[in-house]
Formats: structure tokens, sequence, C-alpha cells
């Protein structure tokens, strides 16, 4: 597959843009689905959101100079489109759809000890608590090994804004899980 | 470095949260209906294309997608309506018309009026009439009174 840059490049020099945009959606769509998702905790609303971003950048993409990597870009997108798509929801005074919390239960079938189950639901309400800022951070830095400048440029912040946010999440999950 | 730190950051959770717990969290909340990004990219691609099709923006689009837009053409419609309204209203008219009649009247007939009334004669109209926009409305209180005197001597 050609990277990024290529495929930037063909999009923008194409008259056939729908299929190199087609490829730059297989290469990418998964990161975008799953960042999306872990945000809003919900499959119909990270879907709607996703669609968003993809329009986007097939509107902006021409003008795209590559002064930042594609991927970084992209996730600046979705992240900007689901912290509009949070404020839009707080302001309506609508609840994210959590996931109900017997899914762990229902997961880690008989075998898991209750202990384990009752610390999976805590962790997941602490990230879930988390403000959408720290939650991003944590989950961008823990589970997809992103270095702090790529997350600070994700998120339109700096690296120390970033590592702030790291520490004062993973503080706040060891706080919630102590008090079981 | 960075290596580093982002071990030392992953060692710190794990010293919190189990690893295998933190990576069941992650499975839960990272999955996605069966065939979803398989049918992704061509759904995708039909939004593009209606997308396409809509038509741009048009300035109006933009006006009334634009809350002071709307209330500056709200309040710019009602002025219009309103002095349209206000300038067109009978009193209006009337006060317009005979402002016109009595500005049309050539001097020579007023002085003809004047002269066919005696007892107006006498006043020196001409001082009144031969004023700019002259008009027996612009006449001011101390003259009326002048006319009364010299109706009366």
């Amino acid at each position: 597959m050609s990277s990024d840059q290529e495929l930037i490049i063909q999009f923008q020099q194409s008259i056939n843009k729908e299929a190199v945009f087609t490829q730059l959606v297989q290469k990418h769509q998964q990161k975008v689905y799953y960042q999306i998702k872990r945000m809003v905790l919900n499959h119909a609303d990270a879907d709607d959101i996703a669609q968003l971003v993809w329009i986007k950048v097939w509107n902006k993409l021409d003008g795209f100079k590559m002064e930042s990597e594609f991927s970084t870009w992209i996730f600046r997108i979705a992240y900007n489109e689901t912290l509009n798509f949070i404020q839009k929801q707080k302001k309506q005074g609508g609840k994210l759809s959590n996931d109900d919390l017997n899914t762990y239960e229902n997961a880690s079938g008989s075998s898991d000890e209750p202990k384990s189950t009752e610390i999976q639901i805590a962790l997941d309400s602490a990230i879930k608590q988390l403000p959408e800022k720290q939650r991003i951070v944590f989950m961008l830095r823990y589970f997809d090994n992103y270095d702090y400048e790529k997350i600070a440029g994700i998120m339109g912040t700096t690296v120390g804004g970033a590592k702030a946010n790291f520490h004062q999440a993973v503080k706040k999950i060891e706080k919630f899980v102590k008090k079981l | 470095m960075e290596r580093e730190s982002l071990q030392q950051d992953q060692e710190w959770v794990e010293s919190i949260v189990k690893k295998d717990q933190l990576n069941r969290f992650n499975l839960t909340n990272t999955d996605a209906p069966f065939n979803y990004f398989e049918s992704f990219p061509e759904k995708m691609n039909k939004r593009i294309q209606l997308e396409n099709n809509k038509p741009k923006n048009s300035i109006l689009k933009i006006i009334f997608l634009n809350p002071y837009a709307k209330i500056a053409v709200a309040a710019t419609f009602i002025l219009i309506l309103g002095g349209t309204y206000l300038y067109n209203t009978p009193s209006t008219k009337k006060a317009v018309s005979e402002q016109i009649s009595l500005q049309e009247i050539p001097n020579e007939e007023i002085i003809n009026y004047v002269n066919n009334n005696e007892s107006i004669a006498e006043i020196d109209l001409d001082l009144v009439i031969n004023k700019e926009n002259a008009s027996l409305e612009n006449l001011e209180e101390i003259e009326i009174q002048n006319i009364q005197k010299a109706i009366i001597q």
C-alpha cells in the first residue's frame, strides 16, 4: 500500500479522487473509529462522527500541505468533531449512553473471581468519568503508545499540557480504584 | 528517551490496575459490528457523492444560518416595512399634500386675495410672503398677533 504522502499527492492531482480517497479510508478508518468510540462509547454515535470526519477530510484534503503527519491531522479532526458532539449532547441535556456495566460480568465469564469483575467495573467507571481531554490522552498514551508530541499535535495543546493531562488521569484512576 | 518515558508511564498505570484488566477495557471499547469496516469505505463514497451533489451554500443560506445575520436582516426588513407604512399613512399624505398646495400658490394670487380683502390689505404681506419657504403655516405667533392688531385697527 502506498504511503500517506503518495496517496495525498495522487488525490490532489487526480481526477478520480474517489479511488484514492477509498484507499486512505481503508488505511485509517479503524484507528479513527476506535479513537472516537473510546470517547463516545457508543457505536451509532461513533459511526456518525466518523462519517463527519471523513467528509471533512474529503473537503479539506486538496488544501492539506503536509506540514504535519496525515494521521495527526485526521486524528485532530476526529478529536475536535468528537468534542463538538459531546458538547452538543451536554447542551441538549442528553447523556452519553454508557455500555451496561454488566457487559464485563458477562464477558469475563464464570471463572473470574468476583473481585476481578469489581475492579474491572471500577476501572471502566473511572475511565468513563475522566474529563474528555484526560480520557483521550490516557487512551492515546497507554493503549496506542503515542508520544506526547503527537498527542499534543492531535489535541492542539503543548507537550507539557498533554503530560499534565495524562498524570491527572492516572491519579484519578488510582484514587477511584483505591476506594474499593 | 521517549521509549523509556512511555514504558515508565505504562508501568505506572499497571502498578495501579492489572494489565489484563486494562486490555479487557480496551477490547470492550474498541469493537465494531461485524463487517463494519468492510462496508464503511463504500458507505463513505456514497455519502461523499451525495455531498458533492448538494448545492453549495448560497449567501442566503449563510445569512440564515448565522444568528446575528438573521437579526440584522429582520431589523432591516422591519425598518423598511415600518418606514413605508408611516410614509404612506393618510395623515402624513394629507400634511404633505397641504404643504405642497400652499407652496404652489403663486405670490400674485395671494396678493390679489389680500387686495380684495380690505381688512388684511394694510398688512405688509410682502415681507411675510417673500420670506424663504413662505407659507401660512410658517407664520410665527408674533406675526399672527400683528395681523390681528392690524385687523382690529
